[in-house]
């Protein structure tokens, strides 16, 4: 029950705030179109008036992008640079603006505003980025412990028998699933925690996070292991529509290009709703924890009266 | 009297074994060399000890003062051999060099000692730590049709890092593991002026040489063994010296080369293809793919039967070793090879079919038509590479032998063709060196793949029906012999004259010249598209196309023009100049120029530049930056917490 009111009041919540996840989709549009507008000159000044696009049309042809490639070595190098760049920047903003979507998926928040979106953005970037930065590198440290466990169950593949590997590996995937939820959650509490407590640092933020989901682990989990489940499916129909469609006339173009953007801006609710999920959990599970830290001078904050805000 | 008995009955016993057929009903080759091993591993010691009868027929004009035998496992004896110097640059090495092999006994007919006369020659590098080819001084020389027989006793040493050969734990993989005869080349044979041994030492780059020869081998084991051979399993496993052990008896006719895998994780599977049993040894944890394995070497034989001509025994034995044996994994010894795959591959990713598909091949054009891979690498891998890419685009879809994913296809013929065109040192050697020669590490690339893109070149020209031609009459000339590269352009050049006279000239040594010999790049374009209206007229035009060759390579070519009425005619141009206009007149314009349209001539190293349209179609572009803008998207977003 505790988790299916935390869901419900997760999706009400990022319904209120469907401008923040538009925001996010647009932004990111935007900034990678800055890559995507010179890349796609690049590649009609190289193939100059050649038939080979319509090889590509009908997908993926080796040969064509590899001879393709040849003709552009000069410029891939600075593209892969360029590309690289983008995604450190597309990164940061997402970043950015989890802040503000974080400050307004709080409980009694008003109508959204564009400009207080943007202020609270701007104030939560830095403990956000650190927080991420901080899970991310925990996170990367324990996949790797596990890429390793893998690498010597199949390099053990002849001592274990068929069954048994089988076994492990199906454990493996729960137990990565697991981890992810387990650190999303981290990241998400602390990034809660952080938006409605001033005062606190990044740190004791993350300390909040763990503690918030190891003290509450099989409803938080549960419900992040749903949302993940979600996410996924949805992630998988829109990379197989991306894959699937081939347009072949201009219009059709225009409409894949509306209609993937479309899907990612769900993608982005759907990211919006994981969020607003851990602070209906929080909210609902963490009052003792409050009301704690409020008799030692803490307070927590509503969008109109956090002083970040102002 | 007791020595010459011995030796009468010695060369009774291996007469016997000459004309003895127990697999085929008449010998499919000369038999100039045969072999009688027992054989033991000893687990522990990691050694195999050897007592070997073998013999040599000289079928030269002229009298032999020696023989020459290879011993490739001292390869493994030091880091100071030839092997080991060549390998630093190609091969992970370990810091133990602890594979040999030791004669400890060498006698002739009459019982003479001949471990004085044994020494270690390096007729490729001149290196003195190489011991990888030893010369024995016969006490007289070896008259015309004289047998020289052998009885050797021997330990090898097996290496603890398996290149193609070797062990891991209790994984054995046991090649090239016994003193074996090089061949003997007469005068006129291949490119012999005077007759003499090709015997070349092992190194990093090179594969194989040697005579079709008789094997009749013992092999004893522990009882938990599980053994594969080139042979076939003549007589069910008796118990040996003790309880714990067992033998078993292998024979093998008209192969090139006799190797042989032990190990207790086997699990045997059989199946039969017309007249060839076939065996897989395979991990229990793989027998998800035992299916897609005999599929891929029934597809192979089939095809190779249709094509080039018939599977001559009646056994085959393939083997995937374990991850830990993976070193032995994708090589040849005719009628046994290994394959590569892993636990779970998926149904799409047709790797493990590939690699069974190629080395299945070999037993064609290294087992039958047994070329001299050291010398002319090429007929191998090249031919066999050419076939195996055929034979996954024939079985597993066209364009997508080798990964056929709904939205990701990837042919073997690609492969082959980027690993080529794609290669930086592409133009630094000529196709026809010996392997060690090759420089910038170009042996593979050459050997395989620009052997192989060549080769779909000529198929081409000259088309599939031709093609399979050439290679049935390269079978039927050349089947159980050792064929060089010029006999093989002989063939093609009767073949191509029978089925098409001389529409390509008086033969195909123009091609050969350039591809097999010559170190230039085929590239031609369209370099321009011209509509120019008359100016008396509203609508009658003076179209020019212009072709150019910017490679060094000159072949035929068609040229397929479009007009804007939707009229489509094919032009060809035999490639030689550097430039060609094409010239129309009419009330119609040439919109879209396209050169080697089916991609007939995948030795051309950009595709791109193959044609021309006047009406661009910017859709797929459009289309292309759309899904990657919306990819990037994606990525960040997963990517970031």
């Amino acid at each position: 029950m505790k988790i299916i009111n935390a869901l419900r009041s997760g999706l009400l919540r990022s319904a209120k705030s469907w401008k923040a996840a538009l925001i996010i989709t647009l932004a990111l549009f935007f900034i990678i179109s800055f890559f995507t507008i010179p890349f796609r000159g690049v590649l009609k000044s190289s193939l100059g008036s050649s038939v080979v696009t319509g090889q590509l049309a009908k997908g993926i042809n080796f040969d064509i992008l590899s001879d393709l490639s040849e003709v552009l070595k000069n410029y891939i190098r600075g593209l892969s640079s360029g590309l690289f760049l983008i995604i450190i920047a597309g990164m940061l903003f997402f970043t950015f603006f989890s802040g503000g979507l974080f400050s307004h998926l709080k409980e009694g928040q008003g109508r959204f505003s564009v400009s207080g979106f943007f202020r609270t953005s701007a104030a939560y970037f830095w403990p956000f980025l650190g927080i991420t930065l901080i899970v991310s590198v925990i996170l990367g440290f324990v996949i790797s412990i596990l890429i390793g466990v893998v690498a010597g169950i199949s390099l053990a593949g002849e001592t274990v028998s068929f069954q048994a590997s089988g076994i492990l590996r199906v454990a493996l995937i729960l137990f990565l699933a697991i981890v992810l939820s387990v650190f999303f959650l981290v990241a998400d509490y602390s990034r809660a925690h952080i938006s409605s407590v001033t005062g606190t640092s990044v740190f004791k933020s993350v300390g909040y996070g763990f503690k918030m989901t190891f003290g509450n682990f099989v409803s938080s989990v549960s419900m992040m292991f749903i949302l993940m489940m979600i996410q996924v499916l949805f992630m998988w129909f829109m990379t197989k529509l991306i894959f699937v469609w081939k347009p072949t006339a201009g219009l059709a173009v225009f409409l894949m290009l509306i209609t993937t953007q479309v899907l990612f801006f769900i993608r982005i609710f759907l990211r919006s709703w994981r969020y607003a999920s851990v602070i209906s959990m929080m909210e609902s599970l963490g009052k003792d924890n409050y009301t704690d830290q409020a008799e030692t001078g803490k307070y927590i904050y509503t969008f109109e009266n956090n002083p970040l805000a102002e | 009297m007791k020595r010459t008995l011995s030796g009468i009955l010695f060369i009774f016993l291996i007469y016997t074994q000459i004309c003895s057929q127990i697999i085929n009903k008449e010998p499919l080759s000369p038999r100039i060399t045969g072999y009688n091993i027992e054989a033991t591993l000893d687990p522990s010691e990691k050694t195999v000890t050897g007592n070997m009868e073998a013999f040599w027929v000289n079928t030269s004009t002229g009298s032999v003062p020696d023989v020459q035998l290879h011993m490739y496992m001292n390869a493994f004896r030091s880091d100071k051999s030839t092997f080991s110097r060549e390998s630093r640059h190609t091969h992970w090495m370990g810091n133990s060099y602890d594979g040999y092999i030791d004669i400890t006994s060498c006698t002739d007919r009459q019982g003479n000692e001949l471990l004085s006369r044994l020494q270690y020659i390096s007729p490729d590098d001149g290196n003195p730590d190489d011991s990888t080819v030893l010369r024995i001084d016969l006490p007289e020389p070896a008259m015309p049709g004289d047998t020289v027989f052998l009885k050797i006793k021997f330990v090898t040493g097996l290496p603890s890092e398996i290149i193609r050969t070797g062990y891991s734990g209790d994984f054995f993989f046991v090649a090239q593991w016994f003193p074996k005869f090089g061949v003997y080349e007469p005068a006129g044979m291949r490119y012999r002026k005077e007759s003499g041994w090709n015997c070349h030492q092992f190194h990093a780059n090179s594969e194989f040489y040697s005579n079709h020869s008789v094997y009749d081998v013992r092999i004893t084991v522990p009882f938990n063994y599980v053994v594969g051979s080139g042979g076939m399993l003549i007589e069910e496993p008796e118990s040996g010296t003790d309880e714990n052990t067992k033998t078993l008896y292998y024979r093998a006719e008209d192969i090139v080369d006799f190797a042989w895998t032990a190990w207790p994780g086997y699990k045997a599977f059989n199946d039969q293809w017309n007249h060839v049993s076939i065996t897989l040894l395979i991990p229990e944890e793989r027998t998800a793919q035992v299916e897609r394995q005999f599929k891929a070497v029934k597809n192979a034989l089939e095809f190779f039967t249709e094509n080039v001509g018939p599977f001559p025994w009646p056994h085959l034995t393939f083997a995937d070793p374990p991850l830990k044996g993976a070193g032995a994994g994708g090589m040849e010894y005719t009628t046994l090879f290994t394959s590569g795959s892993s636990d779970i591959i998926p149904e799409w990713f047709h790797l493990p079919e590939s690699v069974t598909v190629h080395e299945f091949g070999h037993a064609y054009f290294m087992g039958i038509m047994a070329t001299n891979e050291f010398e002319e690498p090429w007929m191998d891998e090249g031919m066999n590479s050419f076939f195996e890419a055929r034979i996954m685009d024939h079985y597993w879809g066209e364009n997508s032998g080798y990964i056929n994913h709904p939205h990701l296809k990837l042919a073997d013929k690609t492969i082959s063709r980027l690993t080529y065109v794609r290669s930086g040192y592409r133009q630094v050697a000529s196709n026809d060196l010996f392997s060690w020669n090759y420089p910038q590490r170009t042996y593979g690339m050459m050997s395989y793949n620009k052997a192989a893109t060549w080769l779909y070149t000529l198929m081409g020209i000259v088309g599939e029906e031709t093609t399979n031609d050439i290679f049935r009459e390269y079978y039927r000339l050349w089947g159980f012999r050792h064929p060089s590269s010029g006999d093989f352009i002989n063939v093609v050049n009767e073949v191509v004259a029978r089925d098409h006279g001389n529409k390509f000239g008086n033969n195909m040594n123009w091609f050969f010249d350039q591809t097999l010999y010559g170190t230039g790049v085929c590239d031609y374009k369209v370099a321009e598209i011209s509509n120019r209206k008359y100016e008396d007229s509203d609508s009658l035009y003076s179209s020019t196309v212009g072709l150019q060759r910017t490679g060094e390579v000159m072949l035929p070519l068609e040229i397929s023009v479009r007009f804007s009425d939707g009229d489509e005619i094919t032009e060809a141009w035999d490639g030689k100049g550097r430039y060609m206009e094409l010239t129309y007149t009419g009330y119609r314009k040439v919109e879209r120029v396209i050169i080697d349209p089916e991609y007939r001539i995948r030795m051309d190293v950009n595709f791109v530049n193959n044609s021309m349209t006047v009406k661009p179609d910017t859709v797929p572009l459009r289309s292309f930056t759309n899904k990657l803008l919306v990819l990037i998207q994606l990525f960040i977003s997963i990517f970031t917490l």
